[in-house]
């Protein structure tokens, strides 16, 4: 899967658990928080969720996600909310998903290491908070499922 | 086994008197951590389920009050973990009741009366568990340098009800079961590990039962602690302890199928368990009593528990399957064939 980053302005449903989780893991579970800098600091992330796209760069006062500018991104993540369901629900693995598709990485291997470091970070971060759990409920539950199939994502590449 | 109501009684008596709830009133200034379990077993060739009522730590500062754990193998694999807010939780310190939402468990005298209902999930409970041998208690299990554990046990009891299941109903008639309550300050992920374990003869007419238990170093490379006691029909039996008992790891366990809970934290493990054996045995002599037993694991439900000073995770491994325990206790012979569950606690 291709992915590219389109430049939409609203702020997407999973930026704002990703902004609100990232904020609450600051105060709830440091640690994590703390894990997920040390591993993405200095290597900004492009994020793509349902064609909507943000910049994640972590930084010495927390973290800044905006709009992306053309290739300045080292890192690219994509994928939807149904694939992000879908991991959740232990329906499918990372590597699966990666395989099949629905979750698309880019970036140099010593690079995808450290986000894989920073990602697994978030999640057990998220595991010890109670309100970043009320946040991905939020997020799951607020918008209807959004399913992309193969042609889709195909024509979204190239748009 | 013979029916007798003395018996039953005074097992009933044991229950009461060590099957409360012990939850604290007030937090030790200087210990946190405090963890407290009720938990259900149940196995068998087309069934395993497992039932968990988490009290946990009611001043811990993030978690929750509070998890229900329900898993059920029959076909496939099915179950999540929910959780509750103090409000939502009832378990008085004397008590031997808890309840979480809309879920329960008391003890009625006689017998165990579990209901439990997944608010995600089509899965529910509605037994009622009956004791069929004294309960055994081990007190003060010191868990590498922290303070201590205990552990109340239940080894058979006959489960009558249904589990619903996805819109499908299994009728239990007497399905063989496990109960434990356990109870201490510790931290997940400290310097310990254990494997605990039980098993039951098929059917009403094997008269064995055994628990096992095994307390080590977290790399398992010395233990702290061993132990296997034998039940005959309600009556303890036999108990060996320490070097009494060798054992026996083999093979690694790849069901064809498993489940992990929660799920999300599955996220960041491997597709493949790995640290649970496709084979435990061991063998116990004192004397010229000597028991040897052979566990082959074969389903596995995985539980995640997030270490408590560190970033980690401890995986409470529950691994079922079929048991044979064969030897000579005094001069008589023993045999069990049936099926077991083993616990394995990992990284």
């Amino acid at each position: 899967m291709r992915c590219s980053s389109s430049s939409v302005t609203d702020m997407g449903d999973f930026f704002r658990f990703l902004d609100g989780a990232l904020r609450t893991l600051a105060i709830e579970v440091p640690r994590a928080h703390g894990e997920v800098s040390r591993n993405l600091r200095g290597l900004p992330v492009l994020i793509t969720v349902d064609r909507v796209s943000r910049q994640l760069e972590m930084t010495a006062g927390g973290h800044d996600l905006h709009v992306p500018r053309e290739g300045e991104a080292p890192l690219r993540l994509c994928t939807t909310r149904s694939a992000i369901v879908d991991l959740l629900n232990a329906r499918t693995t990372l590597l699966e998903s990666v395989r099949n598709d629905h979750f698309s990485l880019q970036g140099k291997t010593e690079h995808l290491v450290r986000l894989e470091a920073g990602l697994f970070a978030f999640v057990q971060g998220a595991a010890r908070s109670q309100q970043v759990g009320v946040l991905l409920a939020d997020y799951l539950n607020e918008r209807r499922e959004i399913s992309l199939d193969q042609n889709e994502m195909s024509t979204l590449a190239g748009a | 086994m013979k029916a007798s109501p003395e018996m039953d009684r005074l097992i009933g008596r044991a229950i009461e008197l060590g099957d409360y709830v012990r939850r604290p009133r007030h937090r030790l200034a200087d210990l946190g951590g405090y963890k407290e379990w009720l938990h259900f077993c149940m196995c068998s060739e087309s069934l395993d389920a497992i039932i968990n009522f988490n009290i946990g730590d009611p001043y811990a500062d993030h978690a929750s009050a509070a998890q229900l754990t329900c898993a059920v193998r029959s076909g496939g694999w099915h179950g999540d973990i929910d959780e509750f807010l103090a409000q939502e939780v009832s378990a008085t310190p004397g008590r031997h009741h808890v309840r979480l939402g809309e879920s329960y468990v008391r003890f009625e005298g006689d017998h165990y009366r579990l209901k439990a209902k997944l608010r995600r999930r089509a899965v529910e409970f509605d037994l009622a568990l009956y004791p069929l041998a004294m309960p055994s208690q081990v007190n003060n299990i010191r868990l590498g340098n922290e303070p201590t554990l205990h552990w109340f046990l239940v080894p058979r009891l006959l489960a009558f009800g249904r589990v619903q299941l996805d819109g499908e109903t299994i009728e239990l008639n007497g399905t063989p079961a496990y109960h434990d309550h356990n109870w201490g300050h510790f931290g997940w992920g400290g310097d310990f590990a254990w494997v605990w374990g039980y098993g039951h003869g098929s059917g009403l007419s094997s008269p064995w039962s055994f628990a096992f238990d095994r307390l080590s170093n977290r790399a398992r490379t010395a233990d702290l602690e061993r132990g296997l006691l034998i039940w005959k029909g309600r009556e303890r039996h036999r108990l060996f302890r320490g070097r009494d008992l060798t054992l026996l790891e083999g093979g690694s366990l790849r069901p064809q199928a498993h489940l992990c809970l929660p799920r999300g934290l599955g996220l960041t493990r491997p597709a493949q368990p790995s640290g649970v054996p496709a084979h435990f045995s061991g063998r116990a002599q004192r004397g010229q009593d000597v028991i040897e037993f052979e566990f082959e694991a074969q389903n596995l439900c995985q539980l995640l528990v997030p270490n408590d000073d560190d970033l980690g995770l401890t995986a409470i491994n529950e691994a079922s399957g079929r048991v044979h325990l064969e030897g000579v206790l005094g001069s008589e012979p023993v045999r069990l064939d049936g099926h077991a569950m083993f616990e394995f606690l990992g990284d």
